[in-house]
């Protein structure tokens, strides 16, 4: 029998990270079910500078798409011809990769049954996620001005449809052109399942349960295994951390400050700081133009994805009803938020003092 | 001997630190014209003579965390000797005194040397001092909420004769803000002492910030004064600070506290010693204001104590209506001036962490090169 590889390509801010910890949790019961989930080991030097266990393929893969012998790509030849079973890699960068890309990695993943996991969460979620985590890393655009980039480059690819996607700075629509990336990784013989993330406040469990079904396990298979909670798994950022954080890195960056730098202070203060309070605040969305294009895009994204589904080329875990929630925005009341931020500012000067002295 | 002495009394919230800094840039001229403001004391540039008010034996403050705790009293010997060196009359501004009870004042007036003193009060509308203090309260790491810090001076105000609170003030040592700020008794107290008193309106913040030098000119009544206020640069050291900074430091000073940081750990966080970087500001931020109840009260008190301003025998210079603006109401705090605010402050302590460590890895890189070259040599 043909052994099959299951390879989850994410893309970033699509419960990634809760379903990598998922798998990793849960690799006894999946190798009960015939399922590898094969992890690089961490070399002597990583253990005893406290580097974290990997959770992901994200090195792996990237290197497998650069077509550049490394011992990451060493490791995955090894892994694909040893590991006896079915396999699972997962990596969310993979699904920002250009066609070219590809093509360099499914070489890699050789003959086989490929069986491409894509886990869809609705854009009007992913913008917002998208661009806290862009401040986390150091960046300093305004959630507007983050909007408007993805809109001017929608535009760009609408003018050059036939080529747009072999532009690596086109990396939010290769990762979130949901049905594009389908059509992309069918191109290349895979079989491909979307995997809905769940709108609103469902269960995580509701998603694992969802990816499970994608592996092929029934739902008596399931109950043998654990969902994991959802700390200390990275949650995003709220309204109120974000527009701190933000300023933050602003200031950081006007008073001359490298992006490496801020990205280790903003790492800093969310963890220390941020994470530590019980009430953190309302979540970050969408407001105005903003939403409306955002929700625009979804619902094109969803009518195109339905088509596939329809065809019978891409077999659908979930609902695709989760990618144009209806949801009404409840507008944030200021003076609250404004309440929230000066909290929170009084915390980070008050760690900040307590750390040094 | 110096002639006479002009007293500027503050109370401190009344445009002190503009009129002390213009003294100050006068000086020179002052000196050519025969006055004299001591702008050096033991050696360092003064601006005021707070610190030589509290080198006064028996008027410094017992709370060790004050910043006046520590005064040298050598500081008011100096100030007394050069007063009594100089030939013609003499400024002391020190706005510390206006909060003083009798018994201090007339301490502090046995130091100085025998001349003829007049004394001049700078007051200004209670509802806008109000909110300045509490600014000012934040600034020098105190965290009551605006409403709170209010509420405990409403309650202080009492609904005693005017003649019987004054005497429970000044027999009360905590009651520095209504000594203060409540006009009447605060004049009162310098005129039974013997002593002719102008009062200053202050103008309001609208006006030209020349028109309060052009009333205090008029009291002092020296033409060695110039007519035009001196060009003070960084007169607005003590502008008015929005709310959403203030809460911002509020907060850090609350949960510093909370972790059991005391307030001499927490001393770079005081008042002006921030170093922030103000020019890629967009938000102005809201300013603090009075909540109704506040508002009813402190006009009403501003109007009662006009009325009795008018009844004392004093020299007030600027219109009576200039004690008797509205209050400000409160604003709605808005997100971004918040943000905008948290930014910078955190962005300010984060800098010299940065700092500070890389100076500490060059400390310890040369600790261990030290240590090596100790073995070596040994």
């Amino acid at each position: 029998m043909t052994r099959r590889l299951h390879l989850h390509i994410g893309p970033r801010k699509s419960g990634t990270t809760f379903l990598q910890q998922a798998l990793v949790s849960n690799k006894r019961a999946l190798r009960a079910e015939g399922l590898m989930y094969p992890m690089p080991g961490r070399s002597r030097r990583q253990r005893l500078r406290g580097t974290p266990r990997m959770h992901n393929h994200e090195k792996v893969l990237l290197a497998a798409c650069s077509a550049e012998a490394s011992p990451a790509t060493e490791w995955l030849e090894r892994a694909l011809a040893v590991t006896s079973g079915d396999i699972i890699l997962s990596g969310e960068a993979v699904a920002a990769c250009t066609p070219a890309e590809l093509d360099h990695l499914t070489a890699y993943l050789g003959a086989g049954e490929l069986h491409v996991i894509i886990t869809v969460r609705s854009l009007e979620a992913v913008i917002p996620s998208s661009w806290q985590q862009h401040i986390r890393n150091g960046r300093t655009a305004s959630l507007e001005a983050f909007v408007e980039g993805i809109a001017r480059r929608n535009d760009q690819r609408q003018e050059a449809p036939l080529t747009w996607a072999a532009e690596p700075s086109q990396d939010f629509w290769l990762s979130n052109d949901h049905a594009a990336l389908a059509e992309r990784w069918i191109a290349r013989g895979a079989r491909v399942s979307l995997v809905t993330v769940p709108a609103g406040s469902a269960p995580a469990a509701t998603l694992w349960q969802r990816f499970l079904g994608a592996l092929g396990l029934s739902n008596d298979d399931i109950e043998a295994f654990t969902v994991p909670s959802m700390h200390p798994i990275h949650v995003g950022l709220t309204a109120p951390e974000a527009l701190t954080l933000r300023e933050i890195v602003w200031q950081l960056e006007c008073g001359g400050m490298e992006r490496s730098e801020r990205r280790r202070w903003a790492v800093r203060l969310v963890e220390d700081v941020f994470y530590q309070r019980t009430k953190r605040g309302p979540a970050l969305h969408l407001t105005g133009t903003g939403l409306h294009r955002a929700r625009q895009w979804a619902a094109d994204d969803s009518a195109q994805l339905a088509i596939l589904v329809e065809d019978g080329q891409v077999a659908l875990h979930g609902d695709l009803a989760d990618l144009t929630p209806s949801e009404i925005v409840m507008e944030i009341n200021q003076a609250q938020l404004a309440h929230q931020i000066t909290d929170l500012g009084g915390r980070c000067i008050a760690y900040l003092e307590g750390a040094r002295s | 001997m110096a002639t006479s002495i002009v007293l500027h009394v503050g109370p401190r919230k009344t445009g002190t630190t503009y009129l002390q800094k213009s003294l100050t840039a006068a000086s020179p001229t002052l000196r050519e014209g025969g006055v004299l403001y001591v702008t050096r004391l033991m050696g360092k540039e003064v601006y005021n003579h707070v610190s030589a008010t509290f080198a006064v034996p028996g008027l410094r403050t017992e709370r060790s965390s004050h910043i006046w705790s520590n005064v040298n009293v050598d500081i008011i010997h100096d100030l007394v000797r050069q007063v009594g060196a100089w030939d013609g009359p003499a400024i002391i501004s020190s706005e510390a005194l206006g909060g003083l009870t009798t018994a201090e004042a007339t301490k502090f007036i046995s130091y100085l040397p025998s001349a003829p003193v007049h004394v001049i009060a700078t007051i200004r509308a209670l509802p806008d001092v109000v909110l300045s203090s509490w600014s000012q309260n934040v600034l020098n790491l105190n965290t009551h909420s605006l409403d709170t810090y209010v509420k405990l001076f409403m309650q202080r105000r009492t609904l005693l004769p005017p003649s019987e609170r004054w005497r429970l003030w000044d027999e009360d040592r905590h009651a520095t803000f209504w000594r203060s700020f409540e006009y009447p008794g605060l004049l009162s107290r310098w005129t039974q002492m013997g002593f002719p008193v102008s009062a200053v309106v202050v103008p309001d913040s609208a006006e030209p910030r020349g028109e309060l030098w052009t009333r205090f000119r008029e009291a002092v009544n020296l033409d060695a004064l110039p007519p035009a206020a001196p060009n003070v640069q960084d007169a607005d050291a003590n502008g008015s600070r929005s709310l959403e900074e203030l809460e911002i430091r509020r907060k850090a000073i609350k949960y510093a506290t909370k972790k059991g940081l005391t307030i001499d750990d927490l001393r770079q966080l005081r008042g002006k010693r921030w170093k922030i970087t103000r020019n890629n500001s967009l938000h102005a931020g809201t300013r603090p204001g009075l909540a109704p109840d506040a508002v009813e009260a402190f006009e009403r008190w501003a109007r009662e104590d006009a009325d009795l301003l008018a009844k004392l025998p004093i020299n007030l210079i600027g219109p009576i209506e200039d004690l008797l603006r509205p209050a400000r109401r409160p604003e709605t705090p808005q997100p971004a001036a918040s943000a905008e605010a948290a930014g910078r402050l955190v962005a300010s302590r984060i800098f010299p962490a940065v700092r500070g460590s890389r100076a500490g890895r060059l400390k310890r890189r040369l600790n261990r090169r030290a240590v090596r070259l100790c073995r070596w040599v040994t």
